[in-house]
Formats: structure tokens, sequence, C-alpha cells
């Protein structure tokens, strides 16, 4: 029996076919392996791939590794390969043919994994600003006095609508320039659920605190959109005026200087608040969201009465530059 | 014979001419019988009237205008203190100066203030020749002019740095229910007339122009001239310039706000409906309310809001920028327009915007920087209504044990309606503040 064994490149398809009559046939990073995969993760012997009885090709794993197989969860031990089954070892994918009509059926697969590929990237990226806009519009729901909620989230979903888009841009020529690393990949993804915790926080963490009498300042905000939009603008730049993807030191050097943009913008406004800020104070919430529980009458009153001290003293503190300006 | 007749004729003489001489060394200030004509009020009036203006130390242009009039022998006069307060507060970059009826003009200093009936004694720097000094005599606490509703009364002052004119109005009264106890005047006081004198039909001094209502006609008060008298008499020994004004201020404003919490807390609050609630009446007779909602018949809000404000019934104005004295009190009750028009967290975000208004404000080169203290506690006799409590206090820089407190319960008995109680003590000190915030807590049920 004759089997053709691909390496296929995500961006351009099938970069190598071979043909093997006899088996089993090894895969790994080592010489001593019939296909030679350049992945970071493979072992020397990393599997094989053999005649199962029924005549179909079946990847076994060699020693303690174990492989991915192309749209199925989790890790491998043993794999009935099937016609479009595809083995992923780091970056690189192995697809295992029996059949004839080879290239036109590749085309067609590399184009479509090519779709597949970029559409579930592009989901990722998009995942936190989706819930992000998703909690807003429910924050403008519940907090809707005057009927018009509709025009609203219509207005302000504008303006989220700017920063997904930049989301989405930022993510994708990130993911583009490392897609030779998946460990890279990985926290790329890691800083986007990073970011999509902070999404949640900003427009979850108001409604939970506020039955813990604390208020919420504009830190979120205030930094998030800033870096957002910052970094796409300084990618897209770039891309624009070299007529290609960053590369990862430049996407990294990017998110500093975004980073240091942001915060920089948030500490002169900082300074320039500071001194007329006037004490935050948490929005009213239904009784049954109150978290802290209610004190007797004569002990509040106590309390209040301790106050004084730290008011006294307040009354000497020096007057800010900004005030006597 | 002859020998004793002359020497008694030589004692007498002597007598006489050293009366002459006494009473061209110390004046004093005469009375006179005027008839009721404005034009001979304005004659007798006018050579008292000073026109007093603060403006920059090395400025001709002024930056604020009043009037004011002389009392004693040294040319002494009484005006306003909000005329003199920028002076008072930035004597290092402000100038006090007056101008006489005569044209006599020169710098002024504060001898001392009465900051609750908003009241000032003022100096001549300089020493000033008899014939520049023209005083109106006030009169003995005993012997204080006695009007009657409807008497005539004259005005004078430098409206608008027009010059010195009159205007004429009525008595009607001491300001039922005031705090402050001002005369109610029918005529019309201008800006710049504030300091000046206010007279009988007989000339004799009865009030000192203070305050105008605002969107009114001829709807003016007077300080009355006792307080003027003993503001007069506690300072006419002073040698120098008021230097220690704001312990002076703190002391006065201190006793100020003790004399109203004693009003306030003397008979308990009564309370009455509103809503599903009842909110105490904190003022009583003293308090002016009006009430108001915000549905009217053409499209109202989804979110209703009614609302019954108070304040004290005075028309002094606080003084501007440095300080004020005062106690004002609100009660707003937001609910839906219709039953379960609105979620409970709908309802709740309509009731914040009510609960937070004006509650917080920035510090200053006068007021410290504030502080909020959030609770949850109970209201009602029985400590059965849970509410949120908020106090805001922000302090004076320059006056010691004197606060602005803000004060704000929220309680929400069903949940279709949310009672928004706001009360505002201004120059209070922390114990009556407490008082203040025990009753209104004990009064919402």
């Amino acid at each position: 029996m004759n089997i053709w064994i691909e390496l296929i490149s995500e961006r351009h398809g099938v970069q190598a076919r071979t043909r093997f009559e006899s088996f089993p046939v090894r895969v790994g990073r080592g010489y001593a392996c019939h296909v030679l995969v350049d992945a970071a993760s493979a072992a020397a012997e990393h599997f094989e791939i053999d005649i199962g009885e029924d005549g179909t090709p079946v990847a076994r794993a060699l020693g303690d590794n174990s492989f991915g197989i192309e749209g199925r969860p989790g890790e491998h031990k043993e794999f009935r390969l099937d016609a479009n089954a595809m083995i992923r070892l780091g970056h690189c994918l192995i697809r295992v043919r029996t059949g004839h009509d080879l290239l036109e059926a590749s085309d067609q697969v590399t184009e479509v994994l090519t779709r597949v590929q970029r559409t579930r990237r592009f989901a990722w990226a998009a995942a936190p600003a989706l819930v992000a806009m998703l909690l807003d519009a429910m924050d403008k729901w519940l907090n809707s006095t005057d009927g018009d909620f509709l025009v609203d989230v219509l207005t302000t979903g504008f303006w989220q609508i700017i920063i997904l888009v930049a989301w989405v841009a930022v993510t994708a020529m990130i993911a583009y320039s490392l897609h030779h690393d998946s460990r890279l990949r990985r926290q790329l993804y890691a800083v986007g659920f990073g970011m999509l915790g902070v999404a949640l926080a900003h427009n979850v963490l108001p409604f939970v605190l506020a039955g813990l009498n604390a208020g919420t300042g504009e830190l979120f905000s205030q930094f998030f959109v800033p870096f957002v939009l910052s970094v796409s603008v300084l990618v897209s730049f770039y891309t624009m005026l070299r007529k290609r993807p960053p590369t990862h030191s430049h996407a990294l050097v990017g998110i500093l200087l975004a980073a240091a943009i942001g915060g920089v913008s948030c500490y002169q406004d900082y300074r320039g608040d500071a001194a007329q800020a006037t004490p935050q104070i948490a929005k009213l919430v239904p009784s049954f969201v109150q978290m802290v529980p209610s004190q007797g009458r004569g002990d509040v009153l106590k309390s209040l009465a301790g106050m004084e001290k730290s008011l006294a003293a307040s009354r000497t503190a020096e007057i800010p530059d900004e005030i006597r300006e | 014979m002859h020998k004793y007749s002359s020497l008694l004729l030589g004692i007498l003489l002597t007598g006489m001419t050293a009366t002459g001489w006494c009473a061209d060394q110390t004046p004093e200030p005469v009375e006179r019988m005027v008839p009721a004509k404005g034009a001979d009020i304005f004659a007798h009036v006018r050579p008292s009237v000073v026109a007093l203006r603060t403006s920059l130390a090395d400025s001709d242009h002024w930056s604020s205008a009043g009037s004011g009039f002389q009392v004693d022998e040294r040319g002494w006069a009484i005006t306003n203190f909000h005329v003199v307060v920028e002076y008072l507060f930035n004597s290092d970059k402000y100038a006090l100066h007056y101008r006489l009826a005569d044209g006599q003009d020169g710098l002024a200093d504060v001898i001392a203030v009465d900051v609750i009936d908003d009241l000032a004694l003022v100096a001549p720097r300089k020493s000033l020749a008899r014939e520049h000094i023209h005083p109106l005599a006030l009169p003995d606490l005993g012997r204080l002019p006695k009007l009657a509703q409807g008497d005539p009364v004259f005005a004078i002052g430098n409206p608008l740095n027009l010059g010195v004119t009159i205007t004429s109005g009525s008595y009607s009264g001491i300001v039922s229910g005031s705090f402050e106890r001002q005369i109610h005047y029918t005529g019309v006081l201008n800006p710049g007339m504030s300091g000046g004198p206010a007279v009988d039909a007989q000339g004799h001094l009865m009030g000192i122009n203070v305050a105008h209502q605002v969107n009114a006609e001829s709807v003016s008060f007077l300080v009355p001239i006792e307080h003027a008298v003993r503001l007069y008499q506690g300072a006419r020994q002073q040698t120098r310039p008021l230097a220690d004004f704001r312990t002076v201020i703190t002391r006065q404003l201190d006793a100020e706000q003790a004399r109203q919490s004693r009003l306030a807390f003397a008979t308990p609050w009564e309370t009455e409906s509103f809503g599903h609630y009842r909110v105490p009446d904190i003022l009583g007779d003293y308090s002016d309310c009006g009430s108001a909602s915000n549905q009217s018949a053409d499209a109202p809000p989804p979110v209703e809001r009614k609302i019954i404000t108070c304040s004290f019934k005075t028309s002094t104005q606080p003084v501007e920028g440095e300080i004020s004295s005062f106690i004002a009190y609100k009660y707003t009750l937001v609910q839906g327009r219709r039953a379960s028009s609105l979620n409970p967290f709908q309802l709740s975000a309509a009731a914040d915007s009510v609960f937070r208004e004006n509650m917080t404000s920035p510090q200053s080169t006068t007021a410290a920087k504030q502080q909020c203290r959030d609770s949850y506690t109970y209201a009602g006799p029985k400590q059965d209504l849970p509410v949120r409590l908020l106090w805001c206090v922000q302090a004076y820089r320059d006056f010691p044990g004197i606060y602005d407190f803000q004060i704000a319960v929220a309680a929400r008995k069903k949940n279709d309606a949310v009672l928004v109680s706001r009360l505002t003590l201004a120059g209070f000190n922390w114990q009556n503040a407490l008082g203040f915030t025990q009753r209104l807590l004990e009064g919402i049920e």
C-alpha cells in the first residue's frame, strides 16, 4: 500500500509531499526519522504512521509523546487517519493521503483551512470586546430612566465598534507575525483573556462594588481605550510604511509604547484632577444588592463623631499649587 | 460790689467761652427734627454718607463698591460686612477707599465686624479735619425708633457708583419668622447702596441697607439699627484696625449656629405625610417651603419627582466666596410614572442623581478637602426603616470648628418609590450637625 505524507503550511498550503511504501513511517525532529519536522515541541522520534488491520493509516505516539489532531480537542496517543485528518505537531501540520485526486482536493482544503484559521483567530480577538459591549448594553438598560435606552446603546455602540475594529486589527497583526511560534500564540491568547478580564471588571465590578460602599474610578476606561487605540494606530502605520506585517519584537515595542502613551495620558489627567478631586460616592443600588450590613443608629453617629479629628487636620493641610493658581 | 460784679461777669464769660470751646472739641451728633420731605431728608443725611470702594492695591479701578455713614466725631462709619469682606480677607492685595460727600477721600481700615448681621465698622486711616465729619446720631438702645406698618422710610446710598441718591418706601415690619430679624422695606435698594443709612420721616436712623430680593420688585431688607449700635458700642474703644478677624468671625458664627440649633431643637419636629413616607419639618415656623413636580401635562417623563424644599425665611445672601451660615433641606420622592414602569435598578439609578446632587465640592483656598462617610442604618422612631446615610463635610481653612455639612438620606420602603432627604448645614459645628442628623433620622418614617 502507498501513502503520501504532506507537510502543510497554514499560509502557503502543501509544502512537501512524499510517498511511502514501507511502514512504519517515523516522524520527528531527529535525523533518524523518515519525515523531519522543525517544531520546537517535537521529540526526536515523536510518532509513527502505520497501516491498521483494515488498511487505514494509523498514527501512534512514541514513548510519552502525544500529538494533536486539527479540529479535535486534546492530545492523542493513537488516531485512525481518515481522508482529511491532519496531525498537528507544534506549528507543523501533517496530512496522510491514500487516494488519487490529490492536487485539486488539497487546494480547496488549504483555502478552507486558511479561512477557518483566520476566522477562529479573529473570533478570539473579538470575543473580549463583544462581551464588553454586551455587558455595557446591559448596564445601560439597568440604568435607563428616560426611555432612550436604544439611542444610548446605538450611540455608544458606534464608538465601541471603533474600538472593536482596532482591537481585532491589533490582535490579527500580532498573531500574523507570530504564526511560526505556537508558544507566543498561546501568550497572545493569554493577553486576550486578560483584556477580557479587564473588560469584565470595567462593566461588572462597579455593579458589585456599589453594594460594598466602595467608589469606583475611571481607571479601566481611561487606560483600556487609549491602550487599544494606540497599539492599533502604531501597528497600522508600521504596516503601511513597510508594506509587511511587524515582527514579534516590533509588535512588543508597539505594545510597550502604547502602554507608555496610555500611562502618561492617565498620569497627566490624574495630576490635573487630583487637586480638584471630590470624594467618590457609590451609586444607589436596590436593597437586595446591598452587601454591607446596616448598623444601629447610635453606632453610626458615633463613627461620624470620630471623623472630626481628620477633618480638623485637613484644615491645616497645605494648599496644592493647582488650587493657588 | 463793683469789683465782685466784674469778677462774676468774668467768671460767667469764661464759663460760656469754655463751654463753647468744649463743644468745638467734642462735637456731639445732634438730633434735629426734620420735616418728612425727601429733599430735606436727603440734605440732612447726605453729608454723613460715605462711599466705600475696594480696589487692587496698585490700581485705581475698583472691584466692589458700597456705602456707609459716619457715626462719631472721628469719622468712623458703619457699613455692611459684605462691602469690606474682599479687602478684609485679602488686605495684602486690596485697598479699601472711602470718599466723603464733600469729595474728601482716602484709605480706610476695618475696626470691627458683625458677620451675622452683615455689618462692619470702618475708620479712616488718617485723622479727618473737623469740616469733613458729619456723624449721624446712633440711638440709645433704650430709645430705638418705633415705627408702625406703613410709616415712611428713606434709604440713602451710592447705587452703581452713580452718586449719592435717596429712595423712599415704607416700613413693613420685621420679616415674619426670619432668624436674622431683618426689616422689610418696600423701597428700592440697588447694588452699591449696601451699608447706607435708612432713616424715618424725622431723619432718625432706623436701619442699614443690606439687600434686595432678586426677581422681585420693591422687596428690600434693612438691618435693624440696634445691631449697629451694639457693634459700635463694643468697638468704640479700639485703637487699631481689626487684625484677628478670623477669630472674631469664628466666634460669631459659632454663636449664631448655636442659636439656630437651640431654636430648631427647642420643640419636637412635627412630621408631615409625603407619599408613603412621613418627613420632619425641621425649621417649623422659621422655614420658607415650596413644592414642585416634574410631571407636566405634555409628555411627562417616565420618572416622577416630587420635591419639597425649605430654607430659613431670610434674604441674607451668604457672604460671597468666604463663608456662609444657613440651613436648608429638601425632600424628593422618586418613583415611576406608572406602577412597575421601572425595575429596581432603574429606580435606583433615577434616585441616584438626586442623592448625589451637589453633595461634593472641591477644595479651594478657603475650604479644605471634603470628606464623605457612607453608611447603612435605620430611620424612624422604631428604627425600622433601612436607609443609606451619606455625610459629606468640608472644613474652613480660616475658621476652626466651623464646617459645611451636606447630609443625604435615601430610604426605600417599597420598591416603587425612593425618598431622598437632603439637609445642608453651612457654618455649623460638629456637635450640632450630629444633633440635626439624629433628629432627621428619627423623623423619617
